[in-house]
């Protein structure tokens, strides 16, 4: 058994034992939903004043970084798209 | 080792399981001299001490999985009945419990909600974690393709139900 475990170690972990047998996959429109709470949720349980005062802080710091402009431009494209999924609520 | 010796190995497991928690490393450390007293000593001797250790772990960690699958469809959906609709969103039956340094099944973390707290605060935070190191994988992508206009990578979404949680 000792050389079954030692041979079980050198491959991947077996995959299905931790499935929910209950489990029903969403629809794509679920997923997509799901995607757009879950990272609000992540995103409004994280931002508390002392959070974002960090993050700006970090802000400062990485402004002369290399691809700071990548950032803008990602944190621009993203509240673009937040801006709308706010819209759909007063539609 | 013969079935017998198996059987009693996944016993031990189990009860030491019940002291220390289902870790597994913690688990084989506290068994495998006492189990293995010789294969321990030689392992020791050549130098292969880490490898058996590895190996005893892997197979200490099936054995938990398995006693998790001891729970049957029918015991497993009669537990969660009361919010069937909810649970059958969830991908895994089991969710690691970060204060417990287990993985705790459904049924249980619906009947304590304590832990049901801490299993979803951990998932949110290694979500969080993965985004960031992902971010940092982004920079260096940047600096390796020497790219400097892509702002926003594809997020490959296709396949939702690939992978577990």
């Amino acid at each position: 058994m000792v050389v079954d475990a030692a041979m079980r170690g050198m491959r991947p972990e077996r995959k299905p034992s931790r499935r929910n047998p209950l489990y029903v996959p969403p629809t794509p429109q679920q997923a997509a939903w799901q995607h757009v709470t879950g990272t609000f949720r992540a995103f409004a349980e994280w931002a508390s004043d002392d959070t974002l005062a960090l993050a700006r802080e970090g802000m400062t710091e990485a402004q002369d970084g290399q691809f700071h402009h990548l950032d803008v431009a990602a944190i621009a494209a993203g509240s673009e798209a937040f801006t709308k999924i706010k819209e759909w609520f007063d539609a | 080792m013969l079935d017998s010796q198996s059987a009693a190995f996944a016993e031990r497991v189990w009860e030491v399981a019940s002291q220390l928690g289902n870790n597994a490393p913690t688990i084989a450390d506290d068994i495998m001299g006492e189990a293995f007293p010789l294969t321990c000593s030689q392992a020791r001797a050549e130098g292969a001490m880490r490898m058996l250790r590895i190996g005893i772990i892997s197979e200490v960690k099936r054995i938990l999985r398995n006693r998790h699958d001891v729970l049957t469809q029918t015991d497993f959906a009669d537990r969660c009945d009361a919010f069937a609709p909810l649970v059958s969103d969830l991908r895994s039956k089991s969710y690691f419990v970060e204060s417990a340094e287990e993985y705790v099944v459904v049924p249980d973390l619906i009947a304590e909600p304590d832990l049901l707290d801490d299993a979803r605060r951990f998932m949110r935070r290694k979500g969080l974690e993965c985004l960031a190191e992902a971010d940092r994988l982004d920079a260096l992508y940047a600096a390796v393709t020497g790219e400097k206009t892509t702002a926003v990578a594809t997020i490959s979404n296709l396949k939702p139900d690939m992978g577990e949680f």
